[in-house]
């Protein structure tokens, strides 16, 4: 275990996040390791610099804007999409007709027979909606298995140190840690 | 009068006690998104909105949820609401943030003021949400499983997006390590 590099701890180490023994784990891994105890020290720069966060007044006169407002209904909050989902279809459909398109008008001028062209143009559409379909479904997928991956770490590495003897209020608590990443990702 | 006095005075239809309870979170509201969009104008909407939606929806509150969690919740969704919305965010050119805070800071030393402004530029260059992250754990001094809460993912994710934070930050204000330790 402690040999293991614990950079992916530093920052819940440096804020105190990791419970004791797993605390003294990295202290001691990190006198040990030059590559972490390097990483420590640009994050603990870091975690210096963030602390410098300055606080900001909010301007004079708000309240009386709110007031204003407060009798109309709140714009709705909608969930937040996740980045690019919307271009897929849009995506997809658009590649598909421009290759057909290309491809239908190469071969009607290249070629006489023109029940011959709209076959292999078709053909062509198919294989290309195929293919653009294949990658966003591997994209989408490599996409939620680095989220399972993270989680799975994240948990795996935590097990033995947040588990009771009866492990069942761990394992409902990691549960509950794991459960809204995996609803993003379905 | 106590928060959770404030909150039910609130639930009853008690205005005053509403602006009571802006009064009192404001500025952390503000602070939040400004370190969200580092625009004053998009900070101060943002800010109207949270107290809009709270103003609406307070009826709904229960005890069960602390209420600094709720309000941060908020927070979080309308920032990332008001990205989403506005797309001319560009987060690399000069914003009127750094401008405003160098106003801020003209009583500072000069060797204050670079620091400063080295931090300003420093996160001026982190993606929103990893600046958001930070402003919680800094500045509300929330603890990861109270982030996670608030942003609706889990602690590792957290602890992995707060690393990935740290990191750059540090890196980019290495030359600076001497006065930040």
């Amino acid at each position: 275990m402690s040999d293991e590099h614990v950079v992916d701890r530093l920052s819940e180490y440096l804020n105190g996040e990791l419970p004791a023994a797993e605390s003294s784990s990295v202290s001691e891994h990190v006198l040990r390791c030059r590559q972490c105890r390097e990483e420590l020290e640009v994050m603990r720069v870091g975690a210096a610099a963030a602390h410098e966060l300055p606080a900001h007044r909010a301007p004079d006169g708000l309240w009386e804007k709110l007031e204003a407002r407060l009798e109309s209904p709140p714009e709705p909050a909608a969930a937040v999409p996740a980045r690019g989902r919307w271009l897929r279809p849009w995506a997809l459909a658009a590649g598909v007709l421009l290759g057909g398109f290309v491809f239908g008008h190469w071969l009607q001028t290249g070629m006489t027979s023109p029940y011959r062209s709209v076959l292999i143009g078709s053909a062509v559409c198919i294989v290309l909606g195929f293919l653009l379909g294949v990658l966003a479904l591997i994209a989408d997928m490599m996409k939620r298995q680095r989220c399972l991956l993270e989680e799975l770490v994240y948990l795996n590495r935590n097990a033995h140190w947040r588990s009771p003897p009866g492990g069942s209020a761990a394992t409902a608590q990691q549960s509950r840690e794991v459960a809204p990443c995996l609803k993003q990702a379905t | 009068m106590k928060e959770q006095e404030l909150i039910q005075a609130c639930q009853a239809g008690d205005r005053t006690a509403f602006r009571s309870l802006f009064e009192s979170h404001k500025d952390r509201v503000y602070t939040l998104a400004m370190h969200y969009c580092r625009d004053p104008a998009q900070a101060e909407d943002i800010t109207q909105e949270v107290f809009l939606e709270l103003f609406h929806s307070l009826r709904q509150f229960r005890r069960q949820a602390a209420f600094s969690t709720w309000l941060h919740r908020i927070v979080v969704n309308r920032c990332l609401n008001a990205r989403r919305r506005d797309r001319r965010w560009t987060d690399l050119e000069e914003t009127p943030a750094r401008a405003w805070t160098a106003r801020e800071r003209q009583e500072e030393s000069y060797g204050q003021q670079q620091l400063a402004e080295a931090i300003e530029d420093a996160m001026q260059r982190l993606d929103p949400e990893l600046r958001l992250l930070l402003a919680l754990r800094y500045r509300e001094e929330l603890s990861y499983a109270e982030i996670a809460e608030a942003t609706d993912c889990s602690i590792g994710t957290v602890s992995s997006r707060l690393n990935r934070a740290h990191r750059r930050l540090g890196k980019q204000l290495w030359e600076y390590r001497s006065c930040l330790k």
